[in-house]
């Protein structure tokens, strides 16, 4: 029987992150192929201008390449990282917020998503796809107002006390929602099977 | 002390999201590092937190982002201090569980296609689970939807045509890598609770191709896989993520 065809399997995250961790920087390539592009959409809708969106992504892969011997791939993974780095810089970027004023835990640190970006899941591309379907479907399941105080605090990094001033609700009112708004989320793709719940 | 607690409990989403004032934010940091039901609370709302980067409609970055990243790294030193690297998961022999549960509410992938064909003579036959049934005469209308390959088989791709009335599904794989001595390609058929069932189990032709007829139609369920799994027979769940995929309307 003729040999079959065989290509190389691509490298997991893990793997990527130990190879940036000991200096390989055609890792940080392979990191760029896989996840640049949602990278920069990130830093696009948070900032809706292309040439900052591009320079945050290239600031955040820097972060990446300078701190890559201190990620823990225990705590968060590759992806997870690079995402909440992109919108935390971004969101700086945004506020006009010279140094890193970041009072929330790193998102990193709190989980993934289990399917694309996971150390073990060799399948990328295509989970990439049904988890991104998937996660927008649970954000559009939210009642609007939540969907709306989530999207201000995540994608425009307004406070509770500015959200409440947008939409006209007592603050308390906000906090509410923020909090049912990510309980639901939590809900609607742990039903699906689709967060690594370490 | 109990009201204060709730009163916390209240603000570990805001603080997730880093929502709340400088002030605010150290009074829960505070409360987190006391509070195991907090942290367990801010981990699993950051969980969904987390998620919200995937929600964003992708565009296509600059061409030349590439490489300016790539240069902008050139030189410079990486932080010399190094933590030990969390342990890699062990992996199981099986799938764990196929973690995507894809939502099947929404558009169809696939826009449903009259097609006329004649079952001529030559077709390789999988062996199926499903018991065969005797197509009937070309159908007025069939359901047709596309399989994509990925990873190992990027070159291969599948057409679907669902022929409800008739009861039965005709599959046309292309481009199917050869498999090694003693594996069989396996076809599951993914249920709407994402539990995958087995289908069929067959081999390539010489060059790669495979016409697959099933006795069922795709009624009940959400998505086509295929992998490949020990032979003769295959197996009662797939031992991998698939790299052959359909999405079902």
């Amino acid at each position: 029987m003729p040999e079959s065809t065989r290509l190389a399997p691509a490298p997991t995250d893990f793997e990527l992150g130990a190879a940036l961790a000991a200096g390989d920087a055609g890792a940080l390539g392979d990191v760029y192929d896989r996840y640049g592009e949602l990278a920069y959409s990130v830093a696009l809708r948070v900032l809706g201008d292309p040439g900052r969106a591009a320079d945050v992504v290239q600031e955040c892969f820097l972060k990446l390449w300078q701190n890559a011997a201190r990620f823990d791939a225990s705590r968060g993974s590759l992806r997870g990282w690079l995402m909440s780095s992109v919108r935390n810089r971004a969101i700086d970027n945004l506020r006009g917020r010279a140094g890193h004023e970041r009072s929330e835990l790193g998102l990193a640190e709190l989980g993934e998503l289990a399917a694309a970006g996971s150390a073990d899941d060799p399948w990328l591309e295509v989970s990439a796809a049904l988890e991104r379907e998937a996660v927008r479907e649970a954000l559009a399941s939210l009642p609007a107002e939540q969907r709306q105080a989530v999207e201000l605090a995540y994608f425009s990094g307004y406070t509770c006390k500015e959200i409440g001033e947008q939409v006209g609700v007592p603050v308390s009112t906000v906090k509410g929602r923020l909090r049912l708004g990510l309980e639901k989320l939590h809900s609607y793709l742990e039903g699906r099977g689709l967060l690594d719940d370490r | 002390m109990i009201a204060d607690h709730h009163d916390m409990e209240e603000l570990v989403a805001a603080y997730v999201l880093g929502a709340l004032g400088p002030e605010e934010a150290r009074r829960v940091r505070a409360h987190l590092a006391g509070c195991s039901s907090c942290r367990e609370l801010a981990r699993r709302l950051g969980l969904g937190a987390a998620a919200l980067a995937l929600a964003v409609e992708t565009v296509p970055a600059p061409p030349e982002l590439r490489n300016r990243v790539l240069a902008a790294v050139q030189g410079i030193p990486q932080t010399a201090t190094v933590r030990p690297v969390g342990e890699r998961p062990a992996r199981q022999g099986a799938v764990r569980a196929w973690r995507w549960r894809p939502a099947w509410k929404g558009p169809a992938v696939a826009a449903a296609a009259v097609i006329a064909f004649a079952l001529g003579g030559g077709l390789g036959l999988g062996v199926g689970r499903a018991a065969f049934g005797t197509p009937a005469a070309p159908p007025a209308a069939v359901a047709q939807y596309t399989i994509s390959g990925s990873g190992a088989m990027a070159g291969s791709g599948g057409r679907v045509f669902d022929l409800r009335r008739e009861q039965v599904t005709l599959i046309q794989f292309s481009g199917l890598p050869t498999l090694r001595t003693g594996r069989v390609y396996e076809l599951w058929l993914i249920d709407r609770q994402g539990h995958p069932q087995p289908g069929a189990v067959f081999a390539p032709e010489p060059d790669g191709s495979k016409l697959l007829l099933l006795g069922r139609n795709l009624d009940g369920l959400s998505a086509l896989a295929v992998t490949d799994e020990a032979g003769p027979g295959g197996g009662a769940a797939p031992t991998k993520q698939p790299e052959l995929l359909g999405k079902l309307a």
